[in-house]
Protein backbone atom coordinates (compact mmCIF):
# COMPACT_ATOMS: atom_id res chain seq x y z
CA UNK A 1 0.00 0.00 0.00
CA UNK A 2 1.09 3.48 -0.63
CA UNK A 3 0.96 6.02 2.11
CA UNK A 4 -1.97 8.13 2.10
CA UNK A 5 -2.80 11.72 0.19
CA UNK A 6 -0.71 14.50 1.48
CA UNK A 7 -2.84 16.73 2.31
CA UNK A 8 -1.61 19.03 4.77
CA UNK A 9 -4.26 19.58 7.66
CA UNK A 10 -3.72 22.22 10.21
CA UNK A 11 -5.71 21.58 13.39
CA UNK A 12 -8.39 23.89 13.84
CA UNK A 13 -7.47 27.22 12.23
CA UNK A 14 -10.39 29.09 10.57
CA UNK A 15 -8.33 28.24 7.26
CA UNK A 16 -6.11 25.34 6.45
CA UNK A 17 -2.75 25.58 4.99
CA UNK A 18 -2.47 24.61 1.30
CA UNK A 19 0.04 24.00 -0.71
CA UNK A 20 0.26 26.32 -4.13
CA UNK A 21 -1.68 24.28 -6.57
CA UNK A 22 -0.80 23.41 -9.64
CA UNK A 23 -3.83 22.43 -11.58
CA UNK A 24 -2.54 19.73 -14.38
CA UNK A 25 -3.47 20.28 -18.20
CA UNK A 26 -6.40 17.91 -19.11
CA UNK A 27 -8.04 17.16 -21.92
CA UNK A 28 -11.48 15.91 -22.91
CA UNK A 29 -14.95 16.11 -23.40
CA UNK A 30 -15.90 18.60 -20.17
CA UNK A 31 -12.70 20.47 -20.80
CA UNK A 32 -13.66 21.51 -24.58
CA UNK A 33 -16.96 22.25 -23.19
CA UNK A 34 -15.72 24.64 -21.00
CA UNK A 35 -12.99 25.64 -23.64
CA UNK A 36 -16.48 26.50 -25.41
CA UNK A 37 -17.73 28.18 -22.51
CA UNK A 38 -14.55 30.55 -22.24
CA UNK A 39 -14.53 31.32 -25.57
CA UNK A 40 -18.73 32.59 -25.96
CA UNK A 41 -18.81 34.45 -22.79
CA UNK A 42 -15.25 36.45 -23.17
CA UNK A 43 -16.15 36.89 -27.07
CA UNK A 44 -19.01 38.55 -25.90
CA UNK A 45 -16.91 40.61 -23.34
CA UNK A 46 -14.31 41.48 -25.60
CA UNK A 47 -16.64 42.18 -28.85
CA UNK A 48 -20.07 43.45 -27.75
CA UNK A 49 -18.55 47.22 -26.70
CA UNK A 50 -17.15 46.92 -30.40
CA UNK A 51 -20.84 46.39 -32.07
CA UNK A 52 -22.52 49.51 -33.32
CA UNK A 53 -26.48 49.99 -32.93
CA UNK A 54 -28.31 52.84 -35.17
CA UNK A 55 -25.03 54.60 -35.01
CA UNK A 56 -24.50 54.11 -31.57
CA UNK A 57 -22.53 51.30 -29.71
CA UNK A 58 -24.53 48.84 -29.36
CA UNK A 59 -24.37 48.01 -25.52
CA UNK A 60 -23.19 51.06 -23.38
CA UNK A 61 -24.27 52.30 -19.65
CA UNK A 62 -23.17 55.82 -20.35
CA UNK A 63 -22.99 56.43 -17.43
CA UNK A 64 -21.77 60.18 -17.75
CA UNK A 65 -25.10 61.09 -19.90
CA UNK A 66 -27.12 58.79 -17.21
CA UNK A 67 -28.53 56.21 -20.10
CA UNK A 68 -27.94 52.54 -20.54
CA UNK A 69 -27.83 51.39 -24.14
CA UNK A 70 -28.80 47.66 -25.00
CA UNK A 71 -29.19 47.52 -28.08
CA UNK A 72 -32.85 48.48 -29.48
CA UNK A 73 -33.23 49.46 -25.36
CA UNK A 74 -32.55 52.42 -23.78
CA UNK A 75 -32.85 52.31 -20.04
CA UNK A 76 -33.21 55.52 -17.86
CA UNK A 77 -32.49 56.51 -14.41
CA UNK A 78 -36.60 55.97 -13.97
CA UNK A 79 -35.85 52.89 -15.14
CA UNK A 80 -33.69 51.72 -12.75
CA UNK A 81 -36.28 49.49 -11.48
CA UNK A 82 -36.28 47.33 -14.00
CA UNK A 83 -32.73 47.12 -14.14
CA UNK A 84 -33.06 46.00 -10.56
CA UNK A 85 -35.39 43.41 -11.32
CA UNK A 86 -32.98 41.85 -14.48
CA UNK A 87 -30.42 41.22 -11.06
CA UNK A 88 -33.15 39.89 -9.28
CA UNK A 89 -33.95 37.26 -12.17
CA UNK A 90 -29.92 36.54 -12.61
CA UNK A 91 -30.40 35.58 -8.97
CA UNK A 92 -33.43 33.41 -9.72
CA UNK A 93 -31.79 31.77 -12.80
CA UNK A 94 -28.54 30.69 -10.68
CA UNK A 95 -31.15 29.06 -8.27
CA UNK A 96 -32.87 27.27 -10.73
CA UNK A 97 -29.81 26.04 -12.65
CA UNK A 98 -28.27 24.88 -9.51
CA UNK A 99 -31.07 23.21 -8.15
CA UNK A 100 -31.03 21.25 -11.25
CA UNK A 101 -27.39 20.98 -12.25
CA UNK A 102 -25.67 21.94 -9.25
CA UNK A 103 -22.83 24.57 -9.33
CA UNK A 104 -22.44 24.61 -13.59
CA UNK A 105 -21.98 28.45 -12.87
CA UNK A 106 -19.06 27.81 -11.01
CA UNK A 107 -17.47 25.36 -13.28
CA UNK A 108 -18.08 27.11 -16.59
CA UNK A 109 -19.72 30.27 -16.33
CA UNK A 110 -18.25 32.22 -13.62
CA UNK A 111 -16.01 35.00 -14.28
CA UNK A 112 -13.43 33.56 -11.74
CA UNK A 113 -13.21 29.88 -13.92
CA UNK A 114 -13.07 31.84 -17.22
CA UNK A 115 -10.63 34.29 -16.53
CA UNK A 116 -8.61 32.27 -14.58
CA UNK A 117 -8.73 29.20 -17.77
CA UNK A 118 -6.96 32.07 -19.80
CA UNK A 119 -4.26 32.95 -17.38
CA UNK A 120 -3.48 29.36 -16.76
CA UNK A 121 -3.36 29.09 -20.62
CA UNK A 122 -0.92 31.55 -20.72
CA UNK A 123 0.72 30.53 -17.66
CA UNK A 124 1.03 26.84 -19.81
CA UNK A 125 2.61 28.64 -23.16
CA UNK A 126 5.14 30.42 -20.77
CA UNK A 127 5.95 27.79 -17.90
CA UNK A 128 5.45 24.76 -19.98
CA UNK A 129 3.40 21.40 -18.22
CA UNK A 130 2.40 21.10 -14.66
CA UNK A 131 5.43 18.71 -13.43
CA UNK A 132 7.72 21.46 -15.84
CA UNK A 133 6.16 23.95 -13.51
CA UNK A 134 7.09 23.10 -10.03
CA UNK A 135 10.62 22.27 -10.88
CA UNK A 136 10.73 25.80 -12.38
CA UNK A 137 9.19 27.03 -9.17
CA UNK A 138 12.11 25.05 -7.38
CA UNK A 139 14.67 25.65 -9.24
CA UNK A 140 17.11 29.04 -8.38
CA UNK A 141 16.68 32.32 -10.77
CA UNK A 142 18.46 31.49 -13.98
CA UNK A 143 18.37 32.95 -17.38
CA UNK A 144 15.52 30.55 -18.24
CA UNK A 145 13.45 31.05 -15.21
CA UNK A 146 13.75 35.01 -15.58
CA UNK A 147 12.75 34.80 -19.39
CA UNK A 148 9.52 32.35 -18.84
CA UNK A 149 8.97 34.19 -15.53
CA UNK A 150 8.93 37.49 -17.65
CA UNK A 151 7.00 36.81 -20.32
CA UNK A 152 3.97 35.32 -18.42
CA UNK A 153 3.87 38.37 -16.09
CA UNK A 154 3.99 40.51 -19.88
CA UNK A 155 1.39 38.57 -21.07
CA UNK A 156 -0.82 38.89 -17.97
CA UNK A 157 -0.43 42.63 -17.36
CA UNK A 158 -1.41 43.12 -21.54
CA UNK A 159 -4.17 40.51 -20.52
CA UNK A 160 -5.44 42.07 -17.95
CA UNK A 161 -4.85 45.80 -19.04
CA UNK A 162 -7.05 45.04 -22.26
CA UNK A 163 -9.61 43.24 -19.93
CA UNK A 164 -9.49 46.71 -17.67
CA UNK A 165 -9.86 48.54 -21.26
CA UNK A 166 -12.87 46.84 -22.55
CA UNK A 167 -14.87 47.24 -19.04
CA UNK A 168 -14.34 50.76 -19.03
CA UNK A 169 -15.54 50.75 -22.39
CA UNK A 170 -18.61 49.25 -21.66
CA UNK A 171 -19.19 52.64 -19.53
CA UNK A 172 -17.43 55.09 -21.92
CA UNK A 173 -17.52 54.91 -25.80
CA UNK A 174 -15.20 52.64 -26.60
CA UNK A 175 -13.61 54.15 -29.86
CA UNK A 176 -13.18 57.47 -28.26
CA UNK A 177 -11.37 55.14 -25.56
CA UNK A 178 -9.26 53.90 -28.16
CA UNK A 179 -8.34 56.66 -29.96
CA UNK A 180 -8.03 58.12 -25.79
CA UNK A 181 -5.53 55.38 -25.32
CA UNK A 182 -3.66 56.01 -28.77
CA UNK A 183 -3.10 59.77 -27.73
CA UNK A 184 -2.38 59.20 -24.19
CA UNK A 185 -5.40 61.62 -23.27
CA UNK A 186 -7.46 59.42 -20.98
CA UNK A 187 -9.03 61.31 -18.23
CA UNK A 188 -7.96 60.55 -14.72
CA UNK A 189 -11.08 58.74 -13.95
CA UNK A 190 -10.75 56.53 -16.95
CA UNK A 191 -7.27 55.41 -16.02
CA UNK A 192 -7.37 54.68 -12.55
CA UNK A 193 -10.62 52.37 -13.51
CA UNK A 194 -8.45 50.79 -16.45
CA UNK A 195 -5.75 50.39 -13.99
CA UNK A 196 -8.62 49.17 -11.36
CA UNK A 197 -9.90 46.47 -13.09
CA UNK A 198 -6.75 45.40 -14.74
CA UNK A 199 -5.63 45.03 -11.26
CA UNK A 200 -8.37 43.41 -9.89
CA UNK A 201 -8.23 40.60 -12.78
CA UNK A 202 -4.61 40.10 -12.75
CA UNK A 203 -4.67 39.66 -8.76
CA UNK A 204 -7.97 37.03 -9.20
CA UNK A 205 -7.27 35.26 -11.80
CA UNK A 206 -3.46 34.91 -11.91
CA UNK A 207 -2.38 34.88 -8.12
CA UNK A 208 -5.56 34.23 -5.63
CA UNK A 209 -7.55 31.88 -8.05
CA UNK A 210 -9.06 29.08 -6.04
CA UNK A 211 -8.59 30.84 -2.52
CA UNK A 212 -11.20 33.27 -4.40
CA UNK A 213 -13.75 30.65 -4.63
CA UNK A 214 -12.68 29.17 -1.29
CA UNK A 215 -12.44 31.94 0.95
CA UNK A 216 -13.97 34.81 -0.80
CA UNK A 217 -17.35 33.95 -2.27
CA UNK A 218 -20.36 33.46 -0.79
CA UNK A 219 -22.32 31.78 -3.15
CA UNK A 220 -19.90 28.60 -2.17
CA UNK A 221 -20.74 29.18 1.00
CA UNK A 222 -24.82 29.28 0.30
CA UNK A 223 -24.72 27.09 -2.89
CA UNK A 224 -25.28 24.30 -0.99
CA UNK A 225 -28.92 25.57 0.25
CA UNK A 226 -30.19 24.63 -3.22
CA UNK A 227 -28.89 21.32 -3.22
CA UNK A 228 -30.76 18.06 -2.67
CA UNK A 229 -30.47 14.51 -3.41
CA UNK A 230 -31.37 15.22 -7.34
CA UNK A 231 -28.95 17.70 -7.80
CA UNK A 232 -26.33 16.92 -10.12
CA UNK A 233 -23.10 16.84 -8.71
CA UNK A 234 -19.86 15.38 -9.67
CA UNK A 235 -18.95 12.02 -7.63
CA UNK A 236 -16.92 9.29 -7.33
CA UNK A 237 -18.38 5.89 -7.17
CA UNK A 238 -16.80 4.73 -3.86
CA UNK A 239 -18.92 0.91 -4.14
CA UNK A 240 -16.92 0.50 -7.68
CA UNK A 241 -13.52 2.23 -6.94
CA UNK A 242 -13.08 0.79 -3.68
CA UNK A 243 -10.29 -0.80 -2.43
CA UNK A 244 -8.83 1.63 -4.55
CA UNK A 245 -4.80 0.68 -5.71
CA UNK A 246 -1.76 0.30 -8.04
CA UNK A 247 -2.11 -2.75 -10.17
CA UNK A 248 -0.69 -3.64 -13.86
CA UNK A 249 -2.89 -3.24 -16.82
CA UNK A 250 -3.67 -6.76 -17.31
CA UNK A 251 -4.05 -7.75 -14.02
CA UNK A 252 -7.52 -8.88 -13.36
CA UNK A 253 -8.95 -6.81 -10.07
CA UNK A 254 -10.97 -8.98 -8.39
CA UNK A 255 -8.26 -11.78 -8.17
CA UNK A 256 -6.47 -8.90 -6.56
CA UNK A 257 -9.07 -7.61 -4.06
CA UNK A 258 -9.39 -4.25 -5.38
CA UNK A 259 -11.94 -2.11 -7.39
CA UNK A 260 -11.69 -0.27 -10.25
CA UNK A 261 -9.83 2.84 -8.95
CA UNK A 262 -5.96 2.94 -9.73
CA UNK A 263 -5.43 5.28 -7.39
CA UNK A 264 -3.13 7.22 -9.86
CA UNK A 265 -3.93 10.68 -8.34
CA UNK A 266 -4.50 12.04 -11.94
CA UNK A 267 -7.86 13.55 -10.52
CA UNK A 268 -5.84 15.06 -7.48
CA UNK A 269 -4.06 16.62 -9.98
CA UNK A 270 -5.84 18.12 -12.13
CA UNK A 271 -8.24 19.50 -9.32
CA UNK A 272 -8.25 23.10 -9.71
CA UNK A 273 -9.12 23.74 -6.38
CA UNK A 274 -6.78 21.37 -5.18
CA UNK A 275 -9.28 18.37 -3.13
CA UNK A 276 -9.50 15.22 -3.63
CA UNK A 277 -13.08 14.14 -5.23
CA UNK A 278 -12.71 10.30 -3.82
CA UNK A 279 -13.26 11.95 -0.47
CA UNK A 280 -16.61 13.06 -0.76
CA UNK A 281 -18.93 16.13 -1.93
CA UNK A 282 -16.96 19.07 -0.47
CA UNK A 283 -17.36 22.32 -0.51
CA UNK A 284 -14.32 23.27 -2.39
CA UNK A 285 -15.42 21.70 -5.49
CA UNK A 286 -16.52 23.93 -8.27
CA UNK A 287 -17.75 21.27 -10.40
CA UNK A 288 -15.26 22.15 -13.47
CA UNK A 289 -15.58 18.20 -14.11
CA UNK A 290 -11.71 18.06 -15.06
CA UNK A 291 -11.57 14.63 -12.66
CA UNK A 292 -14.01 13.52 -14.47
CA UNK A 293 -12.19 13.93 -17.34
CA UNK A 294 -9.26 12.69 -16.18
CA UNK A 295 -10.41 9.63 -14.46
CA UNK A 296 -12.49 8.49 -18.26
CA UNK A 297 -8.73 8.86 -19.83
CA UNK A 298 -7.23 6.32 -17.35
CA UNK A 299 -9.90 4.23 -17.10
CA UNK A 300 -10.10 3.89 -21.12
CA UNK A 301 -6.21 3.12 -20.90
CA UNK A 302 -7.37 0.71 -18.68
CA UNK A 303 -9.85 -0.67 -20.68
CA UNK A 304 -12.74 -0.26 -17.91
CA UNK A 305 -16.11 1.57 -18.59
CA UNK A 306 -16.04 5.07 -17.89
CA UNK A 307 -17.40 7.04 -15.52
CA UNK A 308 -15.80 5.62 -12.16
CA UNK A 309 -16.05 9.94 -11.51
CA UNK A 310 -18.59 11.12 -13.12
CA UNK A 311 -21.77 13.79 -13.08
CA UNK A 312 -25.07 12.44 -10.85
CA UNK A 313 -27.13 12.98 -8.40
CA UNK A 314 -27.65 11.04 -4.91
CA UNK A 315 -30.34 9.30 -5.70
CA UNK A 316 -29.08 7.84 -9.04
CA UNK A 317 -26.03 6.80 -7.59
CA UNK A 318 -28.40 4.99 -4.62
CA UNK A 319 -30.09 3.57 -7.51
CA UNK A 320 -33.42 5.39 -7.33
CA UNK A 321 -34.65 7.01 -10.65
CA UNK A 322 -33.74 11.03 -11.65
CA UNK A 323 -36.35 12.93 -10.72
CA UNK A 324 -36.46 16.43 -12.22
CA UNK A 325 -39.73 17.93 -11.73
CA UNK A 326 -39.55 18.32 -7.71
CA UNK A 327 -41.21 21.06 -5.53
CA UNK A 328 -37.81 23.07 -5.17
CA UNK A 329 -37.89 23.16 -9.29
CA UNK A 330 -41.05 24.02 -9.69
CA UNK A 331 -40.89 26.45 -7.74
CA UNK A 332 -37.58 28.16 -9.07
CA UNK A 333 -38.74 28.01 -12.39
CA UNK A 334 -42.21 29.29 -11.97
CA UNK A 335 -40.76 32.36 -9.71
CA UNK A 336 -38.44 33.17 -12.68
CA UNK A 337 -41.08 32.42 -15.74
CA UNK A 338 -43.37 35.24 -13.37
CA UNK A 339 -40.16 37.43 -13.28
CA UNK A 340 -38.91 37.10 -16.91
CA UNK A 341 -42.68 37.41 -17.93
CA UNK A 342 -43.30 41.05 -15.80
CA UNK A 343 -40.11 42.41 -17.09
CA UNK A 344 -40.57 42.04 -20.65
CA UNK A 345 -44.24 43.31 -20.21
CA UNK A 346 -42.98 45.94 -18.13
CA UNK A 347 -40.21 46.90 -20.33
CA UNK A 348 -42.41 46.78 -23.42
CA UNK A 349 -44.54 49.08 -21.83
CA UNK A 350 -42.76 51.92 -20.39
CA UNK A 351 -44.00 55.14 -21.09
CA UNK A 352 -42.58 57.00 -24.28
CA UNK A 353 -42.74 60.42 -22.68
CA UNK A 354 -42.36 61.39 -19.01
CA UNK A 355 -44.02 65.45 -17.47
CA UNK A 356 -42.65 67.03 -14.68
CA UNK A 357 -44.35 70.47 -13.60
CA UNK A 358 -42.79 72.00 -11.12
CA UNK A 359 -43.83 75.75 -9.75
CA UNK A 360 -41.68 78.97 -9.84
CA UNK A 361 -40.60 79.21 -6.21
CA UNK A 362 -40.73 83.08 -6.33
CA UNK A 363 -44.12 83.99 -5.92
CA UNK A 364 -47.90 81.97 -5.89
CA UNK A 365 -49.41 84.08 -8.37
CA UNK A 366 -48.93 87.39 -10.41
CA UNK A 367 -51.66 90.23 -11.38
CA UNK A 368 -50.95 90.76 -14.99
CA UNK A 369 -51.77 94.20 -16.53
CA UNK A 370 -55.57 93.04 -17.81
CA UNK A 371 -56.08 91.60 -14.12
CA UNK A 372 -55.47 88.10 -14.96
CA UNK A 373 -54.37 85.84 -12.79
CA UNK A 374 -51.01 84.36 -13.56
CA UNK A 375 -48.65 81.15 -12.58
CA UNK A 376 -45.43 80.27 -13.79
CA UNK A 377 -43.80 76.68 -13.93
CA UNK A 378 -41.07 74.64 -15.27
CA UNK A 379 -41.89 71.71 -17.39
CA UNK A 380 -39.92 69.36 -18.06
CA UNK A 381 -40.13 66.98 -20.92
CA UNK A 382 -38.38 63.47 -20.89
CA UNK A 383 -38.78 62.16 -24.50
CA UNK A 384 -38.11 58.40 -23.79
CA UNK A 385 -38.59 57.30 -27.38
CA UNK A 386 -35.42 57.52 -30.70
CA UNK A 387 -37.58 59.85 -32.69
CA UNK A 388 -37.87 63.56 -32.35
CA UNK A 389 -41.39 64.71 -31.08
CA UNK A 390 -43.54 67.55 -31.15
CA UNK A 391 -45.57 67.58 -28.02
CA UNK A 392 -48.63 70.42 -27.76
CA UNK A 393 -49.31 71.47 -24.17
CA UNK A 394 -53.15 71.59 -22.85
CA UNK A 395 -54.85 71.73 -19.79
CA UNK A 396 -57.34 69.06 -19.57
CA UNK A 397 -60.92 69.22 -18.89
CA UNK A 398 -60.50 73.12 -16.87
CA UNK A 399 -61.49 75.48 -19.31
CA UNK A 400 -61.14 78.47 -16.44
CA UNK A 401 -57.16 77.90 -17.07
CA UNK A 402 -55.50 77.95 -19.51
CA UNK A 403 -51.85 78.28 -20.91
CA UNK A 404 -50.92 82.35 -22.08
CA UNK A 405 -47.61 81.80 -23.77
CA UNK A 406 -46.72 78.44 -25.75
CA UNK A 407 -48.12 75.51 -27.08
CA UNK A 408 -46.00 73.29 -28.80
CA UNK A 409 -42.74 72.32 -27.88
CA UNK A 410 -39.32 70.36 -30.07
CA UNK A 411 -38.39 67.64 -28.22
CA UNK A 412 -34.99 65.79 -29.46
CA UNK A 413 -34.94 61.68 -29.11
CA UNK A 414 -33.94 60.61 -26.23
CA UNK A 415 -33.21 63.90 -24.49
CA UNK A 416 -35.05 65.69 -21.39
CA UNK A 417 -36.17 68.98 -22.43
CA UNK A 418 -37.10 72.19 -19.83
CA UNK A 419 -39.37 75.40 -21.09
CA UNK A 420 -40.69 77.76 -18.99
CA UNK A 421 -44.51 77.64 -18.97
CA UNK A 422 -47.25 80.02 -17.79
CA UNK A 423 -50.90 79.60 -16.76
CA UNK A 424 -53.66 82.32 -16.60
CA UNK A 425 -57.00 82.43 -15.20
CA UNK A 426 -58.77 85.11 -16.75
CA UNK A 427 -61.73 85.93 -14.24
CA UNK A 428 -61.33 83.07 -11.76
CA UNK A 429 -64.54 82.13 -9.93
CA UNK A 430 -62.26 80.29 -7.75
CA UNK A 431 -60.40 81.14 -4.61
CA UNK A 432 -56.99 79.49 -2.77
CA UNK A 433 -55.25 76.27 -4.85
CA UNK A 434 -57.01 74.31 -7.96
CA UNK A 435 -54.95 71.07 -9.17
CA UNK A 436 -54.83 71.42 -12.62
CA UNK A 437 -53.94 68.66 -15.40
CA UNK A 438 -51.33 69.56 -17.93
CA UNK A 439 -51.19 66.73 -21.22
CA UNK A 440 -48.34 66.99 -23.67
CA UNK A 441 -49.27 64.94 -27.06
CA UNK A 442 -47.17 64.13 -30.10
CA UNK A 443 -50.74 64.07 -32.16
CA UNK A 444 -48.48 62.80 -35.43
CA UNK A 445 -47.11 60.04 -33.31
CA UNK A 446 -49.79 59.48 -30.39
CA UNK A 447 -46.98 59.68 -28.08
CA UNK A 448 -48.71 61.30 -24.65
CA UNK A 449 -48.45 62.00 -21.03
CA UNK A 450 -50.02 64.17 -18.38
CA UNK A 451 -49.11 65.48 -14.87
CA UNK A 452 -51.54 67.52 -12.18
CA UNK A 453 -50.15 70.74 -10.66
CA UNK A 454 -51.38 73.17 -8.29
CA UNK A 455 -52.74 76.90 -9.71
CA UNK A 456 -53.20 79.61 -6.53
CA UNK A 457 -55.33 82.62 -6.80
CA UNK A 458 -55.94 84.96 -4.68
CA UNK A 459 -58.40 84.34 -1.49
CA UNK A 460 -61.57 85.81 -1.69
CA UNK A 461 -62.51 87.76 1.52
CA UNK B 1 6.82 6.17 -8.13
CA UNK B 2 8.39 8.97 -7.41
CA UNK B 3 5.91 12.19 -7.56
CA UNK B 4 6.19 15.80 -7.39
CA UNK B 5 4.79 17.81 -4.77
CA UNK B 6 4.56 20.89 -4.24
CA UNK B 7 6.12 22.79 -1.42
CA UNK B 8 3.48 24.16 1.19
CA UNK B 9 2.96 27.77 1.46
CA UNK B 10 3.58 29.39 4.73
CA UNK B 11 0.37 28.98 7.06
CA UNK B 12 0.44 32.95 8.03
CA UNK B 13 0.41 34.47 4.85
CA UNK B 14 -1.98 31.93 3.78
CA UNK B 15 -4.80 32.62 6.59
CA UNK B 16 -3.97 36.73 6.49
CA UNK B 17 -5.05 36.70 2.60
CA UNK B 18 -7.79 34.75 3.46
CA UNK B 19 -8.98 36.82 5.99
CA UNK B 20 -8.14 39.82 3.78
CA UNK B 21 -10.37 38.52 1.13
CA UNK B 22 -13.44 37.56 3.51
CA UNK B 23 -13.31 41.25 4.50
CA UNK B 24 -12.84 42.79 0.97
CA UNK B 25 -14.86 40.77 -1.61
CA UNK B 26 -18.08 41.11 0.37
CA UNK B 27 -17.90 44.77 0.85
CA UNK B 28 -16.77 45.67 -2.26
CA UNK B 29 -19.67 43.82 -3.65
CA UNK B 30 -22.14 46.10 -1.24
CA UNK B 31 -20.74 48.88 -2.25
CA UNK B 32 -21.12 48.32 -6.10
CA UNK B 33 -24.51 48.11 -5.54
CA UNK B 34 -25.33 50.51 -3.06
CA UNK B 35 -23.29 53.00 -5.71
CA UNK B 36 -25.78 51.64 -8.36
CA UNK B 37 -28.80 52.14 -6.41
CA UNK B 38 -28.18 55.57 -4.58
CA UNK B 39 -26.79 56.70 -7.96
CA UNK B 40 -29.71 55.59 -9.95
CA UNK B 41 -31.90 57.56 -7.83
CA UNK B 42 -29.86 60.94 -7.57
CA UNK B 43 -28.32 62.51 -10.11
CA UNK B 44 -24.60 63.63 -8.82
CA UNK B 45 -24.64 66.75 -11.15
CA UNK B 46 -28.13 68.13 -9.23
CA UNK B 47 -27.01 66.84 -5.71
CA UNK B 48 -23.70 69.57 -6.30
CA UNK B 49 -25.80 71.89 -7.14
CA UNK B 50 -28.26 71.97 -4.42
CA UNK B 51 -25.77 71.17 -1.77
CA UNK B 52 -22.00 72.40 -2.93
CA UNK B 53 -22.69 75.16 -6.16
CA UNK B 54 -19.32 76.45 -6.35
CA UNK B 55 -17.72 72.83 -6.84
CA UNK B 56 -17.43 71.67 -10.60
CA UNK B 57 -17.50 67.89 -10.52
CA UNK B 58 -17.98 65.80 -13.68
CA UNK B 59 -20.30 62.60 -13.11
CA UNK B 60 -17.65 60.25 -13.64
CA UNK B 61 -15.73 61.51 -10.50
CA UNK B 62 -18.54 61.98 -8.59
CA UNK B 63 -19.43 58.13 -9.09
CA UNK B 64 -15.84 56.86 -8.65
CA UNK B 65 -15.94 59.19 -5.44
CA UNK B 66 -19.20 57.44 -4.12
CA UNK B 67 -18.01 54.29 -4.93
CA UNK B 68 -15.03 54.71 -2.71
CA UNK B 69 -16.95 56.40 0.14
CA UNK B 70 -19.74 53.51 0.09
CA UNK B 71 -16.72 50.93 -0.14
CA UNK B 72 -14.42 52.86 3.03
CA UNK B 73 -17.77 52.29 4.76
CA UNK B 74 -18.76 48.84 4.15
CA UNK B 75 -14.66 47.93 4.39
CA UNK B 76 -14.93 49.45 8.05
CA UNK B 77 -17.88 47.28 8.79
CA UNK B 78 -16.88 44.44 7.46
CA UNK B 79 -13.66 45.14 9.50
CA UNK B 80 -14.66 45.61 12.74
CA UNK B 81 -16.96 42.35 12.27
CA UNK B 82 -13.65 40.34 11.65
CA UNK B 83 -12.42 42.35 14.57
CA UNK B 84 -15.33 40.95 17.35
CA UNK B 85 -15.67 37.70 15.43
CA UNK B 86 -11.42 36.90 16.51
CA UNK B 87 -11.02 34.41 19.30
CA UNK B 88 -9.09 35.25 21.73
CA UNK B 89 -6.45 32.90 21.04
CA UNK B 90 -6.09 34.14 17.13
CA UNK B 91 -5.13 37.15 19.27
CA UNK B 92 -2.21 35.75 20.52
CA UNK B 93 1.41 35.59 18.73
Amino acid sequence: MKPLPKLVLVDDSLYAAQAKIYPREIEGRFARLRTIAVFALLGVFYLFPWLRWDGRQAVLFDLPARKFYIFGLTFWPQDFFWLAWLLIIAGVSLFFVTALAGRLWCGYACPQTVWTEVFLWIERACEGRRNQRIKLDAAPWNTEKLLRKGAKQLLWIGFAAWTGFTFVGFFTPITDLARETVHFTLSGWETFWIVFYGFATYGNAGFLREQVCKYMCPYARFQSAMFDKDTLIVSYDVARGELRGARKRNADPKALGLGDCVDCDACVQVCPTGIDIRDGLQIECIACASCIDACDAVMDKMGYARGLVGYTTENLRAGKPLRLLRLRTLLYGGLLAFLLGTFVWGVAHRAPLIVEVLRDRNALYRRSADGAIENSYTVKLVNKTQAAQRVRLTVVDDPRVTIADRSDVALPPGEVTSVPLTLRAVSPDFSGMVRIKLAARDDASGVAATQTAQFFVPEKP
Amino acid sequence: MNRIVPAPVDRETNDRLALAGAIAWPSFFAAGVATMVFFALIDPDELFNAAWPHILLPREFAYTLGFFVFWTATLGASSFTALLLRRPKDAQP
